[in-house]
């Protein structure tokens, strides 16, 4: 086998073993079980923060259907757009751009039939972007440092977050092309939303992350979309 | 690159109390092989404590583990592989351990500090099977599992870098006597 490129010596390997083990001493295991728990804690709070903002997308998803249903009915009932009101809170979870994504979220209170559920206040100082409470919190994404137009990244960058180095956990203000393959450049490597926008829009900014299991997303005062490594699968393009 | 999903590897018999036993025999260790691999004993601690809790949510959610040092070596090996993804991340930290080396050019070289450039120069898949095998003295079936490879693959990897190795170790002994 693979063994015979080199004769086995057993001689090297016990120096080896004894070489390694002195090279490398045991990690303490002092208070690792506690840190172990927080850890633990953390990771459930973060389940539960995905649960809700999955709650969020379908919550979204409705509203838009029910946005688009209405206002189809009402521009060819009355041949004006929807009224809209100022809106609440968020409600949109697309890769729309902020302004279609504000009139859907009008939208699921103008429609639907059940009231829309009450966002939770945000807290005082939430300094990292969340929808677990209903609507966005945190501070507002600013454009990305991409190469491309609006910070856009083009794919030839070499520093996070559109090349590599992008440290999992960490935020970064990114800007969003507003095409509709839901294709987009980040951490060196493309990804692919799996939510697309509805129509081509404008380019907008959020938040991006990858998560410490290697999952990324983007969080933006108009929702959050999980997003994919594109592998070459057919994209879907926009919905309409 | 593969990432095996750690799911694949949940098996059958669970434990809580598992936990305290892997971190008082295993936890050390496996860090010590990790920090080999990766140069970093920091992120090596990371991985190894979030495969942990990973295992911990899990097994309180009842999912059995047949093997907790099974299911953290390959889950923690996962983890740091997707946390250093960013190559030139691993690359800086592998370079700051050759330059260490290079800084001491000319003094009276630390023997495990060549051991240390000598790993850092073998490839990572050489890295990992030594640190498996070496460190943690795993089988080369055992490695293989680990790894998501074949014992053959194994083989092939441990001979390799057996010859840079054994060159490091061999200047050690000419330069002490």
């Amino acid at each position: 086998m693979a063994d015979d490129l080199l004769p086995h010596d057993d001689e090297l390997d016990a120096r080896l073993r004894s070489a390694v083990l002195a090279a490398t001493p045991d990690a303490p295991a002092v208070g690792v079980l506690q840190a172990v728990e927080h850890r633990a804690r953390r990771r459930k709070r973060r389940v539960r923060e995905s649960i809700g903002a999955g709650v969020m997308v379908v919550l979204g998803g409705l509203g838009v259907a029910a946005y688009a249903l209405s206002s189809g009915h009402q521009m060819a009932a009355n041949n004006s757009p929807a009224t809209t009101r100022p809106s609440t809170g968020i409600a949109s979870t697309t890769s729309s751009t902020s302004a279609q994504a504000t009139a859907a979220s009008d939208g699921l209170g103008a429609t639907a039939d059940a009231p829309p559920p009450t966002p939770l206040p945000c807290p005082a100082h939430q300094l990292t972007p969340t929808t677990a409470r209903g609507r966005y919190c945190g501070p507002d994404p600013g454009p990305g440092s991409g190469a491309g137009p609006n910070g856009t990244c083009t794919g030839s960058e070499t520093a996070p977050p559109c090349g590599p180095g992008v440290v999992p956990g960490r935020y970064y203000a990114y800007t969003m092309p507003g095409t509709c393959s839901g294709l987009m450049t980040f951490d060196g490597q493309q990804w692919v939303a799996e939510l697309t926008p509805p129509s081509a829009g404008a380019d907008f900014y959020v938040w991006m992350r990858i998560d410490p299991n290697g999952s990324a997303r983007w969080i933006s005062t108009t929702g959050s979309v999980g997003l994919r490594p594109y592998t070459g699968q057919p994209l879907s393009g926009c919905r309409q | 690159m593969t990432f095996v999903t750690i799911e694949r590897m949940v098996p059958v018999e669970a434990d809580e109390d598992q936990l305290a036993r892997f971190v008082e025999a295993d936890y050390g260790p496996l860090v010590a092989a990790l920090s080999l691999i990766c140069g970093d004993r920091g992120a090596a601690e990371d991985a190894v404590q979030e495969a942990l809790a990973k295992a911990l949510v899990a097994m309180r959610r009842g999912t059995v583990i047949d093997s907790l040092p099974a299911w953290v070596r390959v889950a923690s090996l996962n983890l740091l592989r997707n946390r250093w993804r960013s190559i030139g991340r691993e690359r800086r930290a592998v370079r700051k351990v050759k330059e260490q080396t290079r800084l001491s050019d000319g003094e009276d070289l630390h023997e495990l500090l060549d051991l240390h450039a000598a790993v850092a120069g073998l490839s990572r898949r050489q890295r990992e099977a030594v640190a498996l095998h070496y460190r943690l003295g795993l089988s080369v079936a055992e490695t293989a599992q680990a790894m998501q490879v074949t014992d053959g693959t194994v083989k092939t990897l441990l001979s390799r870098a057996r010859t840079t190795l054994a060159q490091v170790l061999d200047a050690g002994e000419d330069d002490h006597g």
